[in-house]
C-alpha cells in the first residue's frame, strides 16, 4: 500500500532577461496608468471593482489609496513590477501623507528612460550611481526654493493641495496656524455631520478621573479646581492611611486644592476623600497617571516640568508617607472628566521648560523611527501650549472613515510644510531644476553620467506634463514653451495660463515634494539594476512506495 | 513745572497705568489706572473724576492697565484691566461691559489695541499669570491664546503699527521675548533675544512695517534695540547697562523725528538722536515715577505726564500749555 505525503519542497521559477525587465516594466506601467490620472487639481477618477459581492465600484482620486487597492496582477512577472512600485508608494503615503501620484510619474519617467539606455548597452550599476548623484542636485534645488509657509491662507492652500475638501482645508488651516509645527492635533470622529474644532489649553492626558464621586460638576460630568497643588506620582492608594500624610502636608501649608495622579485608588481611599470634602479642607481630584504604561515616566516628567515638583514613583522608592512640600508642584487650574485630565498655567520654571522642550525637539528630529519621532513631537505639543481637537463629521460611516483618513494624512503634510516650507507647485519646482541638471551634464564627459542627467531631465519635466495632460491641455500649442519658465512660474492648468505659482496659491509642501522625488528616483534607479525575477512555486504532493 | 494731584483714596496708592487720547468732544482725555480705580481728566490733569461711578463699587477696584482707541468719529473705546476681568466702555466710562477672565483671577499687566481696531475690533491683553488674552469683538469677550508661550507671566506688550498687514505682536516676559505673526493666536520665542530677560517695556517704531525697529526695556540688562523685527539685538547706550529700564516710548514721527523717552528706576530720560545719547528729564530724578505718557513730543525736551508711587500724576516739561491751572 502506498502512502502519500506532502513533501516540504519549494520550487522556484527564475525569469531572466529580456523577459524580466519587460515584464517588470509592464507591471510598473499598469500601476502608473492607474495612478497618474489623479495628479493635479483636475484629476480623473479611477473606478476600482469590489473584491467580492455586487457592490458598486469604489471611485478614488487619491494615488496612495489606489495603489493599496491593487493587490496583484494576473501575470506574476508583471505583478512583481507592480508590487515593487505599490510598496514604494504606500510607504511614501504613510510617511509623507501625499505625493504618491507625483512619485509614480517620476518613477515611470526614470525607469522608462533608464531601460531605453540600458537596452542600448549602458551599465545599470553606473547609471544608478550617477542618478543618485543627480538626485542630490534636485533635492538641493528644491530645498533652496523653499520659503516658510506664510499666513493661514497659505496653510489652507497646502491642505487643499493635499486633497482635503475646502471645509476641512479651512479648518486645518486655522488649527495649524495656531498650534504650529509642534502642536498636538487630535483628529477624532465627531458626533455630528459637520466639522468642529476645540482647543484645550495646557497639558492633557488620557485616563480621566478615578472616581465619579470626585466630580465637582455632576451635570457637566467634570471636576475643576483652581490654585491646585500637584502630587505627580504612580502611587497606589490602598486606603486612607496612604492619603492622610499627603492631606496633612497640604493642609499644613494652607493649600486649597490638590491634584493627585496615581495608578489606582481604592474605594476606601475615595470614601475617605469624599468624607473629608468640607469647608476648610482642600478639594481633591484624583486622576490616572499621565501616559500610564511604558511611557509613564515621560508623562510624569512632563507634568513636573510644567507644574514644578518632581515625579514620585514606586520604582524609585518614593512613598506617600515620605512626600515633602518641595516634591509637589502647583498649577492655576486642573480639571478632569471621565476620559481626560489636564492642567493649565503651571508654576514650573519657564527656563527648565524651555530646556526640556529643546531636548525633546532635538530628540524628535534626530530619531529615524517614525513612531519615536511622533511620540517626542506629541510631548512637545502638549508642553508648548495645548491640544487642538478636530472633530470630523460626515453623513455616513464610510464617508466619516474616509474623511478622517484624509484629515490625518493632510495633517502630516501640513506639519511638513510648516517645518520645511513650501515651494511653487504644479511641477514648477521640479521643472526649474533643469537648468542645474543641464549644467552638470554639460560638464561631464562620461557616457553613463550624461545619460543619468538626461534621464533626470525627463523625470523632472514629467509631473508638469502629466498635470497639463490630465487637465486636457496641449503643451506647446496653447502654452509657451516650457523651457522658458523659471522655477517660480508655471501653468495654472485650471485656466491654461502662466502664473507665479506661489502668488496664485499653487503651492506644494517642500517636505512632501522632496520625499516623493527622493523615493521615486532612488527606487527607480535601484529597479533598473534588477536582472532576474524569482518566483516561489507551491509544494507538490508526492507519492511514495 | 506744574503739579496736579489725584484724590488719594488710601495710603498705599500708586499710579499703575496712564493713557492719553484725543476726545471726540475736543481736547484730550487722560486716563490714570491706580490701585483705587480708574480716573479721568479732561483738563490736562488739573482735575480728576472717577470713571467707575457707574459700577457702584463698594470697594476700590485696582486698575493695572488702560488703553484707549477711537471707535468711530464720535466715540472712543476704553479698556481697563482689573484683577480677574477686562472692562470695556464706549461712552467715556458712563457704562461698562465687564468680561470675567475666569478663576483664579489673573492680573492684567498691559493692553494693546489693533491699529485697525475700528474695522477688526481686536484688542490684546497680557496677564501676569495666564499669558495672553485676545478679543476680536471690541472687548465683549476674551479668549486665551498661549500656544507657544512657555512663560505665562507677561510683563509687556507691543503691537505692530502695520498690524493689519503683518499681524505682529511682541510680548515680553521674565525669561524671554515672544512674537506672534498671526495676530496673537500663537507665539514663538525669539531665540535671538536670549539675553533679554525681565522685559518690562516694549516699543515699536511707527514705521515698523518698513524699518523693523523695536526697543526692549529690561529690568537688569538695560535698553536694547532691534532693526530687523527682532532678528538681532544690540544694547543701547552704555549708561543704562546696569540700570533697570521700565518703560520706553517713541515719538509718533520716529524715525524722522528721532525722539525717545525712557523710564528707569532712577529717573526719566529722553533722547533726541535715535537713542545715541540721553538726557535726564528735569524734575524726574528720585521722584518714584512708576509710569508715564508723553504729553507733547514737540517741546524741547518732550513734556510728559508721570504717575508716581504716591498716587500723583505730575506734568513734567518745559512749557506748560495754556489753560492748565
Amino acid at each position: 500500500m502506498t502512502r502519500s505525503r506532502k513533501t516540504p519542497k519549494h520550487g522556484y521559477r527564475v525569469v531572466g532577461q529580456p523577459r524580466a525587465s519587460a515584464a517588470f516594466h509592464d507591471g510598473v506601467r499598469q500601476m502608473v496608468a492607474a495612478i497618474a490620472p489623479t495628479l493635479g487639481p483636475l484629476p480623473k477618477v479611477v473606478a476600482i471593482a469590489p473584491v467580492a459581492g455586487i457592490r458598486a465600484p469604489e471611485l478614488l482620486d487619491d494615488g496612495g489609496t489606489i495603489a493599496r487597492r491593487i493587490t496583484d496582477l494576473p501575470n506574476r512577472d508583471a505583478d512583481m513590477g507592480a508590487m515593487y512600485l505599490r510598496s514604494m508608494l504606500w510607504r511614501l503615503h504613510q510617511k509623507a501623507g501625499d505625493g504618491t501620484a507625483t512619485a509614480a510619474v517620476i518613477f515611470d519617467a526614470v525607469y522608462t528612460a533608464g531601460r531605453r539606455y540600458l537596452a542600448a548597452g549602458g551599465s545599470a550599476m553606473r547609471l544608478r550611481h550617477f542618478i543618485d548623484q543627480g538626485l542630490k542636485e534636485i533635492v538641493e534645488h528644491i530645498g533652496a526654493l523653499a520659503v516658510p509657509v506664510g499666513p493661514r491662507q497659505q496653510l489652507t492652500q497646502v491642505a487643499n493641495t493635499a486633497g482635503a475638501d475646502p471645509l476641512l482645508a479651512g479648518m486645518l488651516g486655522e488649527i495649524f496656524d495656531i498650534v504650529g509645527e509642534w502642536g498636538t492635533v487630535e483628529i477624532r470622529s465627531g458626533y455630528v455631520r459637520e466639522l468642529e474644532r476645540s482647543y484645550v489649553e495646557g497639558m492633557q492626558w488620557e485616563g480621566g478621573i478615578l472616581s465619579s464621586h470626585l466630580l465637582t460638576d455632576a451635570t457637566a460630568r467634570e471636576a475643576r479646581i483652581e490654585e491646585a497643588t500637584v502630587l505627580a506620582s504612580d502611587f497606589r492608594f490602598d486606603g486612607p492611611d496612604d492619603l492622610v500624610p499627603v492631606m496633612e502636608l497640604v493642609i499644613r501649608h494652607q493649600r486649597e486644592a490638590l491634584l493627585i495622579t496615581c495608578q489606582s485608588i481604592s474605594d476606601r481611599a475615595i470614601a475617605f476623600l469624599v468624607a473629608n470634602q468640607k469647608p476648610g479642607t482642600p478639594r481633591v481630584i484624583a486622576v490616572r497617571t499621565p501616559d500610564a504604561g511604558s511611557t509613564m515616566m515621560n508623562g510624569l516628567t512632563d507634568l513636573t516640568v510644567l507644574a514644578g515638583g518632581r515625579p514620585l514613583t514606586i520604582a524609585a522608592g518614593d512613598s506617600p508617607r515620605a512626600v515633602r512640600i518641595e516634591d509637589l508642584g502647583r498649577v492655576r487650574r486642573a480639571w478632569a472628566n471621565q476620559d481626560y485630565a489636564g492642567i493649565a498655567a503651571g508654576a514650573g520654571d519657564p527656563r527648565a521648560l524651555r530646556r526640556h522642550v529643546v531636548a525633546l525637539k532635538t530628540a524628535a528630529r534626530g530619531n529615524i523611527d517614525p513612531e519615536m519621532q511622533a511620540a517626542h513631537a506629541r510631548r512637545v505639543g502638549r508642553l508648548v501650549g495645548g491640544t487642538a481637537v478636530l472633530w470630523v463629521g460626515a453623513p455616513t460611516a464610510s464617508e466619516l472613515k474616509h474623511r478622517k483618513a484624509v484629515a490625518e494624512r493632510t495633517a502630516r503634510v501640513m506639519r511638513g510644510a510648516i517645518s520645511d516650507g513650501i515651494v511653487p507647485g504644479g511641477g514648477s519646482a521640479l521643472h526649474g531644476c533643469q537648468e542645474a541638471l543641464r549644467a552638470r551634464m554639460g560638464c561631464s564627459h562620461d557616457t553613463d553620467e550624461r545619460a543619468a542627467y538626461s534621464i533626470l531631465l525627463e523625470a523632472v519635466a514629467a509631473p508638469m506634463q502629466v498635470l497639463a495632460a490630465n487637465a486636457g491641455l496641449e503643451l506647446g500649442t496653447r502654452i509657451p514653451r516650457l523651457a522658458l519658465l523659471d522655477a517660480q512660474h508655471g501653468i495654472d492648468v485650471r485656466y491654461g495660463t502662466v502664473v507665479n505659482m506661489v502668488e496664485a496659491g499653487i503651492i506644494d509642501s517642500a517636505a512632501v515634494l522632496i520625499s516623493a522625488t527622493r523615493t521615486a528616483v532612488s527606487s527607480a534607479a535601484l529597479a533598473l539594476t534588477i536582472d532576474l525575477l524569482v518566483h516561489t512555486e507551491h509544494p507538490e504532493e508526492v507519492l511514495e512506495p | 513745572m506744574r503739579e496736579d494731584q489725584l484724590p488719594e483714596v488710601h495710603d498705599a496708592e500708586i499710579v499703575l497705568a496712564l493713557a492719553i487720547i484725543d476726545s471726540p468732544e475736543g481736547g484730550r482725555d487722560i486716563w490714570a489706572g491706580m490701585g483705587s480705580g480708574l480716573y479721568r481728566s479732561k483738563d490736562n490733569g488739573v482735575s480728576w473724576t472717577s470713571a467707575y461711578d457707574a459700577l457702584a463699587l463698594d470697594q476700590p477696584l485696582a486698575t493695572t492697565a488702560v488703553a484707549a482707541a477711537p471707535l468711530d468719529e464720535s466715540r472712543v473705546s476704553l479698556f481697563a484691566g482689573v484683577p480677574g476681568a477686562m472692562l470695556a466702555s464706549s461712552d467715556g466710562g458712563a457704562s461698562w461691559h465687564v468680561a470675567g477672565l475666569g478663576a483664579p483671577p489673573p492680573v492684567v499687566s498691559a493692553i494693546a489695541v489693533s491699529p485697525g481696531y475700528t474695522r477688526d475690533g481686536t484688542v490684546i491683553a497680557a496677564t501676569l499669570e495666564d499669558g495672553m488674552i485676545r478679543s476680536t469683538d471690541r472687548g465683549q469677550s476674551w479668549a486665551s491664546n498661549n500656544f507657544g508661550l512657555l512663560d505665562l507671566g507677561v510683563l509687556s506688550l507691543a503691537i505692530s503699527p502695520a498690524f493689519t498687514k503683518d499681524e505682529m505682536i511682541f510680548a515680553g516676559t521674565d525669561t524671554g521675548l515672544y512674537v506672534s505673526s498671526n495676530g496673537g493666536r500663537a507665539w514663538r520665542e525669539l531665540d535671538s533675544a536670549s539675553e533679554l530677560t525681565s522685559i518690562q517695556g516694549l516699543a515699536l517704531s511707527p514705521c515698523f512695517g518698513d524699518d523693523g525697529t523695536l526697543f526692549a526695556a529690561t529690568e537688569n540688562r538695560g535698553l536694547w534695540r532691534s532693526e530687523d523685527r527682532g532678528g538681532t539685538w544690540s544694547a543701547c547706550a552704555g549708561e543704562f547697562n546696569d540700570r533697570a529700564t521700565i518703560q520706553i516710548s517713541l515719538d509718533p514721527s520716529f524715525p524722522a523725528r528721532s525722539r525717545l523717552v525712557l523710564l528707569t528706576d532712577e529717573a526719566v530720560f529722553w533722547s533726541g538722536d535715535h537713542a545715541a545719547t540721553w538726557s535726564m528729564l528735569p524734575g524726574t530724578l528720585a521722584r518714584g515715577v512708576t509710569t508715564f505718557v508723553v504729553d507733547d513730543w514737540g517741546s524741547d525736551p518732550p513734556s510728559i505726564f508721570a504717575g508716581e508711587a504716591g498716587g500723583q500724576v505730575v506734568r513734567i516739561g518745559s512749557c506748560p500749555p495754556v489753560g492748565v491751572l
